[in-house]
C-alpha cells in the first residue's frame, strides 16, 4: 500500500506527544483494544480512538512485527534524535562531563608526575588517558556551544515572533533558559569555576609531558600532551567566549522582563489594595516621604523652628506700672559696696559704726550692724579695732554696745 | 568644614526642594549645582534640618515627612500605577517589547491615557476624586513635584524622578509579607506565566 511521506510527516507532528512517549517506552500491542486504551488520554476531546487506531497503521506509525503492533524502530530512533537535539543539556549534565575531566585529570597528574613514565604499559595508559581528556573537553565544548546556538534561536524566534500571547510565553521560556540553564553553566566554566580550574591542571600536566629535552621531546608522548594543552586553552577559550555571547543576547533581555514583571506585579498588588479602598497597607507617609514646606520655617527642626515662631510673634511693650501701694522712697538702699566706694575717699575715719549710723540713720541697729559687718568681711585689710574697751551707739529703740572699728584708707603694708 | 562661597543657586534650590520638587537635569542651572556642590548643598541643609537625598537615576530631592495632603498623593500615585499596568500590557505591541528603558524618552497624550477606558479604571479613579476633566490637575501636581514635564498640545513625559514611584512598585513587589490572596489574585505578569502552558499554545499553531 502506497503512503505519503508528507501525511505521515503530519501525523507524527500532530500527535507528537503520543508517539514520544509510545516510543520512548517501546510499547508493544496485542490487540486494538490495547492500543485505544493507550491512545485515549491523548484524544482530543470528541476523537474517535478507533479511527486514530486505524489511521496508525493506515500510515504505517504502528507496524506489525512477530505479532505485536509497535512503531518501528526508524521512527523510535528519529524521535529520540529529535528530543536530544532540542533539549538542553542541564547545568548537571555539563557538572558531569566537568566531573569526569576531574577524574581523568587526577589520573593524569598520577601518570605524569615524574614526567613521560619509564614502563610501556604506563604510557600507553597515558596516552589513553590524554585521548580521552580531550574527548572530554570537545564534549563540554560542543554541549555548550550547542546549547548556547539554541539560546540563540530562541532569542531569535522571540523577536521575530508577531503574536504577543506567543511572545509572552517565549520570553517565559528565554527568562527559564537564563535562569536555569546559562547562568549556572557560566559560573560552572568561566575562570573560577570548576571548569577551568580542571582545565588549568590538565595544562599543568600537558606542560610538564611536553617539556621534555631531546630526544624524548619527540616522544609521541610528548607531542600528544603538546596538542592537549593546546587544545585545552583554545576550547576553553572558544567555550566561554561562546556562553558569553549567549549572555550578553539574553542577559538584558532577561533582567528588562525581569525587572519590568517585577514592577508589574508591584502595580498589580498595589491597585488590588486601592481597589478594596485600603491605603493603609500601601503605607504612603513612610514609603514615599516628600518634603513640603513652601511657607514654613527655613529650619526643618520642630524645636527651633517654634523658637522662631515665638521670637516671630514677639511684640515690644512698657514695663508695668507700679501700684500705689509699692514703696514711696526711690533712694537706692546702702550697701557694703556703696559705703565702700565712699570710704576710700576718706583717709581715716576713726569710729566706723558711727560713720555709717550718720548715713543710714538710726532707726535700727541691724542695718548699720550688719553693713560693718559685710565692710570688715570685704576689707578686713583697712578695718582694725582702736583700743581695748567698748562704746555706747544710740538708736531709736536699743542701744548697742560695740568695740569701736577704725578705717585707715593706707594701710600698712 | 569651610564655607568659602555659598552657592550661586542655593536660594531657588532650596526653595524648590522645600516646595517638594525633585531636581533633574530637567531642572537645568539647579541640577547642575547641586551636581557640581553636592557636598556643600549637603553639609548646608544638614544644618537646616533637611537630608538631601541623591537617587541613582539621577536626581535629588529633600528627604522627610512634609505636608502635602495625602488625598493629592494618593491621586498622583494611583494615576502612575495605571499608566505602568498600561505599558506593561500593550509591551509586545512595541518594537523593543520593553518599555521601562524608554520611559524618560517617550512622550504622551493626556487624550490617549488608559484612566477611564475600563469601568474597572474608571470606578478606581472615581474612588479617589480623580474625574477625565481633573487629570490635568493631577499632571500640574506631578510637574510640581518634578516627576513629569508638561509639554504644548496636552502632551508630557517623564522625568527621572518618576522612579520614586517605580521603586515604590519594587518595594510593593518584594515584600514577602503581601497577603497571598491578594498577590494570588493579582493577573499574571510576563515573569508569572507558567512555561509549561506554552505546549498547549504551541500547538494552535498551524
Amino acid at each position: 500500500m502506497a503512503r505519503s511521506p508528507h501525511d505521515f510527516i503530519r501525523f507524527v507532528a500532530k500527535h507528537y506527544r503520543l508517539l514520544a512517549v509510545m516510543c520512548r517506552e517501546n510499547h508493544r500491542f496485542n490487540s486494538d483494544a490495547e492500543i485505544e486504551s493507550f491512545v485515549r488520554p491523548f484524544l482530543e476531546t470528541g476523537a474517535s480512538a478507533s479511527l486514530l487506531v486505524a489511521r496508525l497503521k493506515d500510515l504505517g506509525v504502528v507496524s506489525q512485527t512477530t505479532g505485536d503492533w509497535t512503531p518501528p524502530p526508524f521512527l523510535a530512533r528519529f524521535l529520540a534524535d529529535l528530543e536530544h537535539r532540542h533539549a538542553l543539556a542541564s547545568p548537571g549534565v555539563v557538572r558531569g562531563w566537568v566531573e569526569k575531566l576531574s577524574g581523568l585529570t587526577h589520573r593524569l597528574e598520577e601518570l605524569s608526575a615524574g614526567g613521560i613514565p619509564p614502563g610501556a604499559d604506563s604510557q600507553l595508559e597515558l596516552g589513553a588517558v590524554l585521548d580521552e581528556t580531550t574527548d572530554t573537553l570537545s564534549t563540554i565544548a560542543a554541549t555548550v556551544g550547542g546549547n548556547c546556538d539554541r539560546i540563540g534561536a530562541e532569542v531569535s524566534r522571540y523577536r521575530a515572533e508577531e503574536d504577543a500571547r506567543q511572545m509572552r510565553f517565549r520570553l517565559a521560556r528565554l527568562i527559564d533558559l537564563h535562569t536555569n540553564y546559562l547562568e549556572p553553566v557560566l559560573k560552572l566554566i568561566d575562570i573560577g569555576g570548576d571548569f577551568y580550574s580542571v582545565s588549568e591542571r590538565v595544562v599543568a600536566c600537558c606542560a610538564r609531558l611536553a617539556t621534555q629535552i631531546a630526544p624524548l621531546s619527540e616522544h609521541p608522548i610528548c607531542i600528544a600532551a603538546g596538542t592537549v594543552a593546546r587544545d585545552v586553552t583554545w576550547l576553553r577559550r572558544v567555550t566561554l567566549r561562546r556562553a558569553h555571547e549567549a549572555h550578553r543576547e539574553l542577559g538584558p533581555l532577561c533582567e528588562a522582563a525581569t525587572r519590568e514583571s517585577a514592577i508589574a506585579r508591584g502595580v498589580n498588588r498595589a491597585l488590588e489594595t486601592i481597589g478594596v479602598g485600603d491605603w493603609t497597607r500601601l503605607d504612603l507617609d513612610r514609603a514615599l516621604q516628600v518634603v513640603s514646606i513652601p511657607d514654613g520655617p527655613l529650619l526643618n527642626d520642630r524645636a527651633a523652628g517654634g523658637y522662631l515662631l515665638a521670637l516671630r510673634t514677639y511684640r515690644e511693650a512698657p514695663p508695668p506700672l507700679l501700684h500705689a501701694a509699692e514703696p514711696t522712697s526711690m533712694e537706692v538702699p546702702w550697701s557694703a559696696a556703696s559705703l565702700r566706694e565712699e570710704l576710700d575717699r576718706e583717709v581715716a575715719v576713726p569710729d566706723v559704726l558711727e560713720w555709717i549710723c550718720d548715713r543710714v540713720g538710726r532707726n535700727a541697729s541691724d542695718v548699720p550692724a550688719g553693713l560693718l559687718h559685710d565692710l570688715v568681711e570685704a576689707a578686713p585689710e583697712c578695718l582694725a579695732v582702736t583700743g581695748p574697751g567698748h562704746r555706747q551707739y544710740k538708736f531709736s529703740a536699743i542701744d548697742l554696745d560695740a568695740r569701736v572699728w577704725s578705717w585707715n584708707g593706707a594701710p600698712d603694708a | 568644614m569651610n564655607l568659602p562661597e555659598l552657592p550661586p543657586r542655593l536660594a531657588g534650590v532650596f526653595r524648590a526642594l522645600r516646595s517638594g520638587r525633585h531636581i533633574s537635569r530637567a531642572d537645568g542651572p539647579d541640577f547642575l549645582d547641586l551636581e557640581r556642590r553636592t557636598p556643600l548643598y549637603e553639609h548646608l541643609f544638614q544644618k537646616l534640618g533637611y537630608t538631601l537625598r541623591h537617587h541613582s537615576q539621577g536626581f535629588y530631592y529633600f528627604e522627610g515627612t512634609g505636608a502635602i495632603r495625602s488625598e493629592r498623593m494618593r491621586a498622583a500615585l494611583l494615576f502612575l500605577l495605571i499608566i505602568f499596568q498600561d505599558l506593561e500590557e500593550r509591551k509586545f505591541n512595541r518594537q523593543d517589547r520593553a518599555w521601562e528603558r524608554s520611559l524618560l524618552r517617550n512622550t504622551y497624550k493626556v487624550a490617549e491615557l488608559p484612566h477611564f477606558h475600563t469601568a474597572q479604571r474608571r470606578a478606581i479613579m472615581s474612588a479617589v476624586g480623580i474625574e477625565e476633566s481633573t487629570l490635568p490637575k493631577v499632571l500640574r501636581f506631578l510637574g510640581s513635584l518634578g516627576v513629569v514635564q508638561v509639554m504644548p498640545d496636552d502632551q508630557f513625559k517623564f522625568l527621572s524622578p518618576v522612579y520614586r514611584f517605580i521603586d515604590l512598585c519594587v518595594r510593593y513587589s518584594d515584600d514577602d509579607k503581601w497577603s497571598t490572596a491578594l498577590s494570588a489574585a493579582a493577573p499574571t505578569t510576563t515573569a508569572e506565566a507558567d512555561p509549561s502552558s506554552e505546549e498547549d499554545e504551541e500547538e494552535l499553531e498551524p
